[in-house]
Order: structure tokens, then sequence, then C-alpha cells
């Protein structure tokens, strides 16, 4: 097979291990299983057509330990991207930016929402097959990583084309004053408190306001809520903002084997553009999990926008090259 | 969950009552007025607060050489401590134990422990008294990242997880093992990936975030006293100070900026600035805080200082003993 296009392979140290292992019936993931996720991807994205792969050297060295055992000969110019030695949400940010830069065709992302939120906002419009490491994933699902890596190596080989096999996820951005602009792939949520502390979010009592960008009822987590209400499939254009408090009651998965009861006060649908005025004091939830503090009367503007990344489908992209 | 500002302010006391309590030994130790080896809990303190600020005074804690934190938090008399680190009559083991064996049964502290890896089974042993009894008390035991290549403590965690015992493990995982860095001596990361293997949940948290602790450990005691069995917890955390004592050995194996990073991250100061930014504080009743803890500081040094070495004819005392254990 003739040979051409780059993926890029970003995977989460991390993913896998937060308080849900308690609070929940959640798995553990641990980093010899990511290690063997990201060898299976880097063999499919060759398989696929990749000529070449980067894998993001992440502060485990999970790539270069995938690439290290390696017991076949790869095809392929594998290289391993060093990045700066920073937080992990960070180090993410800037490799998928990175990635952009040295010309990267399709991404493969392993983690969990977090990662994926991490990678979106380094590179927005990035074209890639999100795979599911972690816990209660909405953005990425749970997929065979030869799967995804081969998906992204069609795509970037151009043997299919991406518009055919993506479609565009929605974004929610979020701006306001003394914090970093930011953003969520699936949802914001606005919880009582004033820490992030071990950031998972499975306490719903304590959550007050809730927006997402899709809400399907075979999900897991906040989003989950929403989809009692008013489902919103990922492919479907639109947003939903709703306030909890007294008025309809609900039942949703919030974590792997965790129902909660919520009530639902109002649910107000959001189309693209949309803005939620969002005040403090509380604490952000961006995709499950809680990352900024707001301070009393501190606010945020949220904006439902549909300029978010290309989501490869592998089963549509292996479908069509195999029919190319 | 709720986390109370009678809570906040309880583990902003504990932190701050080990961070002046260790300088001030620190103190002692470098002006050579404290004997044998003392290894400082400095930049750890957000773990054993937010442990044992999830405890009942009945539930017990194992712990380790760098042990000192582990009794603070548990709320020891730093007068006790500090006559006992000094070798003094007045100590909490009569001046024997020093450092590395202080210990408050009281206190339900089961003592700090020269040997790596040793504290796992004798928490894991008061684990299965408490099971055995009937009680609905919880063992924790504290334990560095090098323990857990030790086989003690294999043998302690295999036992609390086959016989489902009331336990908590808390990995304190400050990167080093004496001098050696942690990826030297295992081929894993983290630590809980290892928890897996003994049957229990493994939780990975900041131990730099007091709250972070708070919350897992909060989980796994309450998992522990209803009778679901141990849990593991990993607390990613660092040590400011050496392996022992204070000043860096005449070689280097970590870097200045490795050291300053975590410091910028330090858990008292990151609490403080939330407590004030939350108004559960203002600065200035934090620096009262500080100014009451560093006063009973001061005087458990001066009543250090000032009490008497063991007398030569009880060298023997306390030392044999014909009884059982308590």
């Amino acid at each position: 097979m003739s040979r051409s296009g780059t993926v890029g392979i970003i995977a989460n140290p991390a993913a896998g291990k937060d308080i849900r292992r308690l609070v929940s019936a959640a798995s553990p993931t641990s980093d010899m299983a990511k290690i063997g996720v990201v060898r299976r991807a880097l063999i499919g994205a060759v398989e696929g057509g990749a000529e070449r792969v980067l894998l993001a050297d992440d502060l485990k060295s999970l790539g270069r330990q995938a690439v290290d055992g390696l017991e076949q000969n790869i095809d392929a110019h594998v290289e391993i991207v060093a990045g700066d030695v920073v937080p992990a949400s960070v180090h993410t940010r800037r490799m998928a930016t990175q990635f952009r830069e040295m010309g990267v065709d399709a991404l493969v992302v392993l983690g969990g929402d977090g990662t994926h939120r991490d990678v979106v906002k380094g590179w927005r419009d990035a074209p890639l097959v999100p795979v599911s490491t972690g816990t209660n994933n909405v953005f990425p699902r749970m997929t065979e990583a030869t799967v995804a890596g081969h998906a992204a190596g069609v795509v970037a080989a151009g043997r299919v084309e991406l518009v055919d096999v993506a479609y565009r996820a929605q974004v929610l951005d979020v701006r306001g004053d003394e914090i970093d602009d930011d953003l969520a792939l699936v949802d914001l949520a606005l919880i009582n408190g004033m820490f992030t502390a071990s950031r998972a979010v499975w306490d719903l009592s304590a959550v007050r306001e809730l927006i997402v960008t899709c809400a399907e009822p075979a999900s897991i987590g906040l989003s989950s809520v929403v989809a009692q209400v008013h489902p919103v499939m990922r492919h479907e254009p639109g947003g939903v903002h709703v306030k909890l408090g007294p008025g309809r009651s609900v039942r949703a998965p919030i974590a792997p084997g965790l129902y909660a009861d919520v009530e639902i006060g109002s649910v107000r649908l959001l189309t693209t553009s949309s803005e939620v005025l969002l005040s403090g004091p509380g604490v952000l939830g961006f995709d499950g999990e809680r990352d900024v503090v707001l301070n009393e009367a501190q606010q945020v503007h949220v904006t439902l926008a549909s300029d978010g990344p290309w989501v490869i489908d592998p089963p549509a992209a292996m479908q069509a090259a195999a029919r190319a | 969950m709720e986390i109370s500002n009678e809570v906040l302010k309880d583990l902003h006391v504990r932190m701050l009552r080990i961070r002046l309590f260790e300088e001030a030994a620190g103190k002692l130790f470098e002006n050579s007025e404290m004997p044998g080896f003392i290894h400082l809990y400095v930049g750890q303190e957000a773990v054993a607060a937010g442990v044992c600020a999830t405890l009942r005074e009945d539930d017990q804690i194992g712990s380790t050489h760098r042990g000192h934190g582990h009794l603070v938090a548990k709320g020891g008399d730093l007068s006790k401590m500090m006559a006992e680190l000094m070798g003094k009559a007045t100590g909490y083991c009569n001046g024997k134990g020093g450092s590395m064996h202080i210990c408050d049964l009281e206190l339900n502290m089961l003592g700090a422990n020269g040997i790596v890896g040793a504290g796992a089974p004798i928490a894991v042993g008061a684990a299965f008294a408490n099971k055995y009894r009937g009680n609905d008390t919880v063992a924790v035991v504290f334990f560095g990242d090098g323990a857990t290549n030790i086989g003690a403590f294999h043998e302690a965690a295999n036992m609390a997880a086959a016989l489902k015992l009331p336990a908590v493990f808390v990995c304190e995982n400050n990167e080093y093992g004496e001098y050696t860095p942690r990826h030297k001596t295992m081929a894993i990361d983290d630590v809980v990936d290892r928890a897996a293997g003994y049957g229990m949940p493994g939780v990975m948290v900041d131990g730099m975030d007091a709250v972070a602790v708070y919350e897992a450990s909060a989980q796994a005691v309450q998992r522990a006293r209803a009778g679901h069995g141990p849990s593991f917890i990993e607390a990613k955390t660092y040590r400011y100070y050496n392996h022992h004592g204070v000043q860096i050995m005449g070689f280097k194996y970590r870097t200045d900026e490795e050291l300053e990073q975590w410091k910028q991250r330090d858990a008292i100061d990151a609490l403080e600035a939330r407590m004030q930014a939350g108004g559960v504080s203002s600065r200035s009743e934090l620096d009262a805080v500080r100014a009451e803890i560093q006063a009973s500081v001061d005087e458990a040094v001066a009543f250090g200082k000032d009490s008497p070495y063991p007398e030569l004819d009880t060298m023997l005392t306390d030392v044999y003993t014909l009884g059982g254990a308590r």
C-alpha cells in the first residue's frame, strides 16, 4: 500500500484513576493497559495508510513505552514528540497545538471527556478519533484502539474524505473576567462549593445548573440528567440549559453503576450562538470535572458554538475505505 | 460532598500544626539539640491532615519513619512529641523511642516505624482485631511509594483484601525512596495501579490538596466502616526537606526547579488563599491561628529543652514487658 499523511496520537496518563473508583462502580485503568491501547492505535494507524505517526511524549512516556515494547516492524516513520514538563492538562493542550503545526492530518485521542476538552483547547477544529480510556465518557466512545488508529490512518492517507466520515461537534465557549477563555465539549455545570478538590462530580444535590451540547439517553454522566427531559443526539444542532430545583423528578446514571434522583426546575433550549450567564459563587464543572472556582458575584458567559472538532466515526471511515 | 467551613478550618489547623512543629524540630536538629535522625513531613501536610480529619478518635493509624505529621494530625500533644524527639523523660515514650518510634496508643496512633513497609501489617492487624471484635473502627496505614516494593506491604494488602478488613491504605507518593527516584525502583508511575492486583478499589488524588484528600478518605473510611473492605488511596505529594534532616546532602539527587515547582502548589498556601477568597477566614484570622499554633510549638520546644533526660536506672524500664497487647 502506498502511504501518505500523518496521524498524531495523544494519550492521557491520568485517566481512569479518580475518586469514581470509590463513589461508583467505575473500573480502574492501569498505565499498562493504556500503553497497550497506544500501541494498538499506532499499529492500526499504519495499517490504515499513514506514512508518519507522531506520538505525544506524555508525562509518563506512555507513547515511548508503547514503541519500545513493539514486537513487530512498523512500516512508517514513527516519532516521539517531546513537550515541556507542565501539568497534564496544559501538556495535552500544547501537544495538540504542536501536532497541528507539525502537519498532522488526523488525531487519535485516548482519554476521557477531560482529555478531549484539553485537545480541543489546543486545536479547536482538530479531525480526531476519540477513544475512551476513562470512566463515564460521552465525547469519546468505547472503541477498540486498533480500529480507531486504522480509521485515523485512512483519513490521514486521504483514502476517504473527512466530511464523509465525520461530524462537526459543538462546543460551549466559556468567557469571563478573571478566568482564561475556556470550553466544554459535552456539559458545563455550576456547582455549590468553593473547591475543585477531587474534581469528579457525583453529588447531584450540589449542582445548580447544567448546560449541554448533547444529551443522549444512552450516555452516562451529567448530560444523562438532561437526556431524561430533552434528548439531543450528538449529531444534532442545539443544546439545552437546565436549572435544577423543585419541578420534574428524573433518575439518571451519573457514573458507572451510580444512579441519582434529580429534580429539574426549568429547561431552556439553546441554538447556535445562544448565550447563558452563570454567576458565582460556585465551581464550574467542565465535562464532569470541577475545574474553575467562581467567587461571589463573579460571572461567566457561556456560548453554544458549532465550530468544534471534526469527530471521525471509525465504522464509517473503515466502511468507506473498504468500498472505495 | 459538602465541605463545611468547620472542616476547612480543621484542615488548616491540622496542617499548620504539622508545618510549624516540623520547622521547629528541624531547627533543633540542625543545632544539634536533637539526637538521632528526624525525617521531616513538611510538604506532605495535606495527606495526614486530609485523612485524619475523616477519622474518629477510636480509629487507628499506622505510620512510617516520616511519622511526626501523622501523630500531629491525629491530635498528638506537641510538648510530649518534642520532648520525645529530644530524648527526654517527659516524652511520649519516656525519651526512649525518639522520632521513629513515637506513638500514642490513647489516640490510637500505633507508632512511627523505622522499617519501611512495616506499618502495613501492624495496621492490618488492628483492622483484623476490629473485625474480630465486631466494632466499626477503621485502621488506616500511611506508607510511601517505596514501601509498596516491600514484601510485608504485599502480604498486608493481600490479607486485608482477602479478609475484607476495615482498612484504608494511604500511599504518600513523594517520588523518592530516600534519595532514589521512584522510576528507578518500579516500572509503573502510579502506585495505585497495584490496587487492582489485590482486589481493592484504588483512587489517585492530588496530595497537595487537603480537600481532595479529605473527599477521597471520607469515601474510603465510610466503605471500610460499612464492612465493604479496604481501599487504596495514592496521594501525589512531595517532601520539601531532605530524606532525613534539613540540609541537602553532599550530592544532588533532585533539582531546585523541581522543588520550587512543588512549593508553588503548597497545600497550606492554597487552602489559605481559598479560605480568604471564599470568605471563610480573613487574613488576620488566619494569622491569629498561626500565631496561636506557633506559641504552642514554642511552648513545646521550651518544654523539651527544660525536661530531664531519663535516669540511668530506668534504662531497662519500658523496654521489656510481660503484659499482652492492649
